[in-house]
């Protein structure tokens, strides 16, 4: 399964993966003012127009001021909530790892959007025949064998791209490498069931303002639990029904039988 | 950069400047070197680095010279390389003296110094004088201990404002180079350069790198990150005023002949062991006219070096300004640049422009510059200069060469088709070239400058809208190719050939080469001999990253200068397992790197690009002094703790000289410091970015950055607009308060500084007020580069007024 | 009739104007996108529409389910009366939230592909099955008071032959959508036939007019479809506040529903009495009101227990406008109406039965408002509210419920057999 590895220790800010995340998806500009947020963000947040955005964050670690840049997309979880969230299979987790989205059965809902623990699905509020967007991890680049834009553009190589295995390996080793340049943490690697982007960082992630919050299981399961006693509800309510029904009617037909009677009497 | 120990980030933001660039640095700290980033405030380059340490704006000599003042005093120097490869074993005159901030040979009237004030000592062969031991009181060595001695740590905070723990912590951490197998470089850009000492600046990084050994090394050496995509070709190419192509000097009035041209610009040695290139000068400049006067440049004629023009002061770009503005020049053309917006004390140069009677612009967007005539606050009507725009194709959309700060020329191709009537510059200047041509055909002030000219670039005589000149023919032309034929070391060459490397350029007229350096890019008629155009991706067997058969560098593919300095007398390197060159005894021959001359170790001193092969410690050839002292910029906020000179003494003051429109802030109304700088965001005066959506998205508008302290002081508000004052103008910004600035503990007062992006104007999709309202007119003394990062300023709310 | 027309009363020009501007603001809403008309963000994908109009709207319909089992299954034959009124407003008002969903929808033309792209494990998908499976049992429960006005008693009696089978099929279909196994669908519908054949021989009673089987179909998929709503929110822990995100949520929103039935049942009733000046019976009202303090007092010691279990109880003092919330609702909703129908002076009066019923009503709006809006917490600077337009399309929708509800009440058997009973 194909991830990206995003190390905030590399990473510059330089938003070349921003820009060329628009450039390859063809997304349009957001009118902006000023900054939007922290530091030098803009826009303020995903959208339908951002599909990737770089954070800004002025922290202090261990008494050492630092500016740390995190990088905001789909986290192609490996049960993805959205994916299970979409009645429809509109989203989907597919072999190669990108979860990618098919907007000629999609209805709109927006379940994924509530569902995603990581805010990411964007919906065209703006359009009469909208859509559901988000990072598809450049699925169609992917296939035809490249690495994602971003990953691509990005000059430090703070973010690169390869099999979810081997990236693990790799992180493992650049923490071990230097224990004291990173939180011991691969964020992604358990998250939520484990994702297919995972990030590294020398400050602890939620200054990036990732969500740590988070279960290592996937949001799927807790939404199992409500949908695996369906059959027996039914089964159940079938039955049970069926015996109040019978029993209460009994009664019933027995009391006017002996009213009648009764009344006969 | 990748083989570096530790990198010392001084002068430039190079995360957000050069982005790419910071990919070599990514692999270095992957090997585990230290990243030291040192800047007024706290940049994303910083974020990258693993030490921090601040300073106020204008100080790096100071800064500097207390880390030389830290290796001189612990003898964290490699002594070696300090005693045979530089200049400090050389005995100066005793004419030198130094004293409160002033060398000998002062003149306060000329504003100038006698630097024969400064020279050798010179030995019966006439040979500069040395003293191996350094212990020679007037040694170079000594003199600089003790002209450094007075940058102890204390003097160097308080004048910085750098905090004593970092600043010791720097100074131990880069000195730590200084042993022969651990190599530092120094990377810097503009932070240093775009000051009244800028030059001095990169000199005291130049000496304290020398003094390491680190100069030469993979993974040493000063790297100037440059600016422009293209500014080292342009350079190569003469972009300055005061150059030929290939760093051949522009004849000055007092260079009335070749002759006399030659003479004076051809250094002498009479030291067998210096190989002294520029002893070559007179090929370069011959050969570089039999290119462009070709058949028309014979013997008699000087090779037409009388058609050339003869300068007779400095052209530099205030200059040119004051010029303009004082109505001395009257027409402009101006192919990519927009000094409307990048331009220093900008309200004075679009002033300046109101005044011309004709301008034409080349450029891919309407600029302010070439739309300074609608501004805002004047009346198009007022203005009665002509201006003509031109359209220019991008880089993309033309074919041709590109040179970068590792002097790497690289062949482009043309990707995509110009938009609309667009025009490559090639096809602009050819078209410029032949309507001269015809109009001085009439009759004129020296026609045969420009009759003369061969030129020939296969497309006809007359200006065909359709057709461009070929690009391959400029090439081979600055390449170079015999004139006839002839026989050199038994091989004969056929007129038309190409030359293949400039040891055979040849000042009899028998070869030509528009450009020496470039001598050996283009080898051959065909287009695969077009050695730009390589795309090998093959490393040297040193495995260090030179990747010779990658592109083509100057000169004749030499991937590291003065490499023959990374190797000790017997040819070994000083760090084995990054070398550069080394000697094989077995062979006689030299591994790795194409070496600086092919002499066997120890026969040639590594610098041969100077008279003595020696690297200067010493330079005696500055305007302002031959080792770098501290002064302040032209607006400080403080008196020089150093000496009674407060600023460099060298400089032209022009609000002295030109007082209109050159006002001097003082720190009573003005007690910040200011400074210009650039993000990744936007590209420079900010055409190509700010017209872009994309990018005008991240950064829609001009900030300026202050500290939590100031703002607090001033009653600001991230996000408030505020406005920045200085003596010359104000402009309005948005405030963005952060920690990454801090205020500063200078000598005993708090000083603040604050920053400005300049990238902002008038013109294009987004629009802000430029920093250059801000900026003062004021040039370094030796390359005249505009101080736009020092300077006084206030700062206040919009709507509050003067706080 | 015809003076009418020519005479509408103001309260019945407010309806139809109010329909109409909701109609021009939904034709509005599909020409210029969802964010022209609401204050929905990628914060707030979900506002006033899903809470309201879906989740309390659906949840207020089940009177319908919970009637019509009471009714049929359950022996509360003396509420027959009150059973077509409700099913009549579950079969508008999921009708109209079907309408109401297709304009909160982004594409609601790609409706049909729930039916054949099935993700099982999609509360969503649960939800959309449900909606449709019981708009169709309400239909077909609905349709005999069309045959009876229309006088077509021979589709009266294809009807009530052919239903049966059709629910087998469908409940039979709805299983396997839901399990992907065909040992469950064996399981259901071998339990359905065995009903039907029990009661076709006469093992079972049944009953003359109505199909058991539809009635338990109803029962079935409601019972699914007010759990598959708490469901939903079983996604979201992480963006839920405590004081209403828990394991148990489906069962919450599937006993509230259940709760409510009566409640609405009596609200509905004793508006229509005043809408169409026609009596009600009050003893059927009261025999109802007198099981609600059971309901409620149940439903309070499943939060309140949860709560505790759970460990949030300190939520609930905190100082935030989610704490505020909650005592509202559970003040409003709960407490209040307890103590209300817990006091005969008020269960025995018209006006304090309709009151009461109101505030369980309202409550349970609010709770499933809380639960999809107020409790949702994304970004701090990100905020929800409705844009008037949304409310206005609510109302809008609401109004055109009202309109048609009485044009049907007006023109259809609903209190048929109500008055003859009575008389
Ligand atoms: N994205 C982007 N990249 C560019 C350019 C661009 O416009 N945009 N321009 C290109 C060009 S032409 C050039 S020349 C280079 C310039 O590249 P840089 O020199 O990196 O550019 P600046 O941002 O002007 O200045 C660098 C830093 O100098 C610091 N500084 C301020 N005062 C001082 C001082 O007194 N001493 C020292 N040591 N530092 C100081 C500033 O805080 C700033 O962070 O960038 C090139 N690259
Ligand atoms: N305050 C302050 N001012 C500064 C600086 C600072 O640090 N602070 N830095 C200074 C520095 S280092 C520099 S280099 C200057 C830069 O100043 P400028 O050179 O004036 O700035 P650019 O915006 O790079 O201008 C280049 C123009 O060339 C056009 N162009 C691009 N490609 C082509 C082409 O192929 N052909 C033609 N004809 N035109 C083309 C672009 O559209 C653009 O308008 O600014 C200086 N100004
Ligand atoms: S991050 Fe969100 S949108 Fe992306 S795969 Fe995971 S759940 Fe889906
Ligand atoms: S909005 Fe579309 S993609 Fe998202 S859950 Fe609904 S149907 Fe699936
Ligand atoms: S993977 Fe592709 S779609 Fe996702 S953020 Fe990167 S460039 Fe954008
Ligand atoms: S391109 Fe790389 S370095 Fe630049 S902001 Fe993106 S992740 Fe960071
Ligand atoms: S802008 Fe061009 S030259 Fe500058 S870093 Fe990027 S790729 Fe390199
Ligand atoms: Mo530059």
């Amino acid at each position: 399964m194909k991830a990206m590895l995003i190390d905030a220790t590399r990473c510059i800010g330089c938003r070349g993966c921003q820009v060329s995340c628009k450039e390859w998806n063809n997304l349009p500009s957001e009118e902006t003012e000023f900054f939007a947020s922290k530091g030098y963000q803009n826009p303020r947040d995903l959208s339908s127009k951002t599909w990737t955005l770089i954070t800004y964050n002025e922290v202090k670690v261990r008494n050492r001021f630092d500016w740390v840049f995190g990088k905001l997309q789909c986290f192609h979880c490996n049960e993805p909530a959205c994916a299970t969230a979409c009645p429809v299979h509109a989203l989907e987790k597919t072999e190669a790892g990108p979860v990618v989205y098919n907007a000629s059965i999609c209805l709109g809902c927006r379940y994924c959007q509530l569902a995603c623990p990581f805010k990411v699905p964007r919906f065209e509020w703006e359009k009469a025949l909208p859509k559901i967007t988000k990072c598809t991890m450049c699925a169609d680049r992917v296939e035809a064998g490249e690495e994602p834009a971003c990953s691509k553009a990005c000059p430090t190589d703070a973010i690169i791209f390869g099999d979810r295995e081997t990236l693990i390996v790799e992180a493992e080793d650049r923490i071990r490498n230097n224990p004291r340049g990173y939180v011991h943490h691969i964020y992604g690697k358990n998250e939520v069931g484990g994702t297919c982007v995972m990030h590294l960082s020398n400050v602890p992630f939620e200054e990036l303002s990732f969500a740590t919050d988070l279960p290592e299981k996937s949001l799927t399961d807790f939404v199992k639990h409500g949908m695996q006693p369906i059959p027996f509800v039914l089964a159940g309510l079938g039955v049970a029904l069926g015996a109040i029904s019978w029993i209460v009617n009994r009664r019933i037909e027995n009391k006017e039988k002996l009213h009648s009677e009764g009344g006969q009497q | 950069m990748m083989n570096t120990d530790v990198a010392m980030i001084m002068g430039s933001n190079m995360a957000e400047n050069h982005p790419i660039a910071s990919k070599w640095l990514t692999r270095a700290k992957e090997k585990g070197a230290l990243i030291i980033s040192c800047d007024p405030r706290y940049t994303r380059t910083s974020s990258f680095a693993d030490i921090y340490c601040k300073f106020r704006s204008g100080t790096d000599i100071a800064f500097v010279g207390g880390i030389i003042n830290y290796a001189l005093q612990n003898n964290y120097i490699q002594r070696d390389y300090v005693v045979n490869y530089t200049n400090a074993s050389f005995i100066i005159t005793n004419k030198f003296s130094f004293y409160d901030g002033l060398f000998s040979g002062y003149n306060p009237n000329s504003r100038a110094y006698d630097k024969s004030n400064w020279v050798y000592v010179l030995d019966a062969q006439g040979n500069p004088r040395k003293d191996p031991t350094l212990q020679h009181p007037r040694c170079v060595f000594q003199l600089m201990k003790k002209h450094y001695q007075r940058y102890d740590i204390d003097t160097v905070c308080k004048i910085t404002g750098a905090p004593r723990d970092v600043y010791e912590k720097v100074c131990r951490h880069y000195t730590s180079t200084w042993a022969s197998n651990r190599v530092g470089t120094w990377l810097y850009a503009m932070g240093s350069t775009q000051h009244t000492h800028g030059t001095q600046n990169i000199r005291t990084y130049a000496m304290l790198q020398l003094l390491l050994g680190n100069v030469g090394l993979a993974g040493g050496g000063i790297n100037a990150l440059r600016g422009e995509s293209n500014v080292q070709g342009s350079t190569d190419m003469c972009l300055l005023f005061h150059i030929l192509p290939g760093y051949l000097k522009s004849p000055t009035i007092n260079d009335q002949t070749l002759a006399q041209y030659i003479r004076n610009y051809t250094p002498r040695t009479n030291d067998p062991k210096s190989a002294n290139w520029w002893g070559n000068y007179s090929k370069y400049i011959v050969s570089l006219l039999k290119a462009w006067y070709g058949d028309n440049a014979t013997a008699n004629n000087d090779y037409g070096y009388n058609y050339l023009p003869k300068r007779s002061g400095d052209y530099s770009h205030i200059s040119l300004f004051e010029a303009i503005y004082s109505e001395q020049i009257k027409g402009f053309i101006i192919f990519g640049q927009n000094p409307a917006v990048g331009g220093p004390n900008a309200n004075k140069e679009r002033k300046a422009l109101d005044k011309l009677d004709w301008m034409v612009a080349v450029d891919l967007w309407e600029t302010e510059t070439a739309a300074f005539w609608k501004r805002p606050g004047v009346k198009p009507e007022d203005i009665n200069t002509e201006v003509f725009l031109l359209p220019a194709c991008s880089s993309i959309e033309k074919e041709g060469s590109i040179t970068n700060s590792g002097r790497w020329a690289q062949w482009r191709y043309k990707a995509v088709e110009p938009v609309g009537d667009s025009k490559s510059d090639l096809w602009i200047l050819d078209a410029i070239y032949k309507s001269l041509k015809k109009e001085y055909e009439k009759g004129g002030v020296l026609p045969e400058a420009i009759t003369k000219l061969h030129w020939d670039y296969g497309n006809g005589d007359e200006i065909d809208p359709h057709l461009e000149p070929d690009v391959h023919i400029v090439a081979k032309e600055f390449n170079g190719y015999f004139m006839k034929d002839i026989t050199v070391n038994d091989r004969a060459y056929k007129k038309g050939e190409q030359v293949p490397s400039f040891s055979l350029l040849r000042d009899d007229g028998s070869t030509c080469s528009g450009n020496w350096l470039y001598c050996n890019s283009y080898i051959g008629s065909e287009k695969k001999d077009n050695k730009m155009a390589r795309r090998g991706k093959k490393d040297a067997v040193n495995k260090i990253g030179l990747y010779p058969e990658w592109a083509w560098c100057w000169p004749v593919n030499r991937r590291i200068l003065y490499n023959r300095a990374s190797v000790d007398l017997n040819g070994r390197p000083w760090s084995p397992k990054r070398y550069v060159i080394q000697w094989n005894n077995e062979t006689k021959k030299w591994e790795g790197d194409v070496p600086d001359g092919g002499w066997a170790p120890g026969d040639r001193y590594p610098f041969i690009m100077k008279p003595d092969g020696h690297a200067w410690l010493w330079a005696s050839n500055l305007n302002d002094g031959p080792i770098p002292e501290h002064y302040e910029p032209l607006e400080s906020p403080i008196e020089n703790p150093m000496s009674s000179q407060q600023v460099n003494p060298a400089i032209k003051l022009w609000h002295e000289s030109n007082p209109e429109g050159n006002p001097v802030g003082d720190s009573e109304r003005f007690p910040i410091v200011g400074t210009t700088y650039r993000v990744s965001e936007h590209w420079q005066a900010g055409a190509m970015t700010r017209n872009l959506p994309w990018l005008a998205e991240l950064v829609p508008d001009v900030f300026a950055e202050l500290s939590v302290e100031l703002a607090r002081q001033k009653g600001i508000k991230n996000g408030d607009r505020v406005i920045v004052e200085t003596a010359r103008g104000k402009m309005e910004a948005y405030s963005l308060v952060t920690r990454r600035f801090e205020p500063f503990h200078v000598n005993g007062k708090i000083i603040h500084e604050i920053g400005v992006i300049w990238h902002f104007g008038y013109a294009a999709l987004v629009q802000g007020d430029s920093a250059n309202m801000l900026t003062p007119h004021v040039g370094d003394a030796n390359t005249m580069i505009p101080e736009y990062k020092a300077f006084l300023c206030n700062v206040y709310k919009k709507e509050g007024g003067v706080a | 009739m015809k003076s009418e027309l020519t005479k509408p009363s103001i309260g019945q020009t407010i309806l139809w104007l109010l329909a109409g501007f909701g109609i021009v603001l939904v034709l509005y809403r599909f020409l210029m996108g969802l964010g022209a008309v609401t204050n929905l963000s990628d914060g707030y994908p979900w506002g006033l529409w899903i809470g309201f109009d879906i989740m309390a709207g659906g949840a207020l319909a089940a009177g319908g389910f919970v009637m019509a089992g009471t009714v049929y299954l359950f022996g509360g034959r003396k509420f027959h009366a009150l059973a077509r009124t409700a099913i009549l407003t579950a079969f508008l008002g999921y009708l109209l939230y079907i309408f109401g969903l297709c304009v909160d929808l982004g594409r609601p033309w790609n409706i049909w592909a729930a039916i054949f792209f099935w993700n099982r494990d999609s509360p969503m998908f649960e939800v959309s099955w449900c909606v449709m499976l019981y708009t169709t049992v309400l239909l077909l429960e609905f349709l005999p008071v069309v045959f009876e006005k229309y006088r077509m008693e021979k589709f009266q009696t294809y009807w009530k032959s052919f239903v049966p089978w059709l629910i087998i099929v469908m409940l039979g279909l709805f299983t396997l959508a839901m399990t992907y196994s065909f040992i469950w669908v064996f399981v259901i519908v071998l339990v359905l036939l065995a009903w039907e054949i029990a009661m076709r021989t006469g093992v079972m009673p049944r009953d003359k007019q109505m199909p058991i089987l539809l009635i338990i179909a109803g029962v079935m998929i409601s019972t699914m479809y007010q759990a598959s709503l708490g469901s939903l929110f079983l996604f979201v822990p992480h963006k839920l506040h405590a004081l209403w995100y828990t394991p148990i949520l489906p069962l919450l929103f599937l006993f509230s529903a259940i709760m409510t039935a009566p409640a609405m049942v009596t609200f509905e009733t004793l508006m229509s009495e005043n809408m169409l000046k026609h009596k009600a019976n009050f003893n059927l009202l009261t025999s109802l009101a007198r099981v609600m303090p059971y309901l409620l007092g149940f439903y309070l010691l499943l939060k309140v227990g949860d709560l505790v279990v759970r460990g949030a109880v300190i939520e609930a003092f905190m100082l935030n406008g989610q704490a505020v919330s909650w005592w509202m609702e559970i003040t409003i909703g709960i407490i209040v109406p307890l103590i209300l129908f817990l006091t005969p002076e008020i269960r025995s009066t018209r006006r304090g039965l309709l009151w009461s019923s109101i505030l369980v009503v309202v409550g349970l709006v609010w709770n499933r408002l809380n639960v999809s809006v107020v409790g949702i917490i994304v970004q701090e600077w990100e905020t929800y509210y409705p844009l008037w337009s949304e409310i206005f399309i609510t109302v809008g929708i609401i109004s055109i419920g009202l309109i048609i509800f009485k044009f049907a009440v007006k023109n259809l058997p609903i209190y048929a057999s109500e008055t003859t009973s009575s008389v």
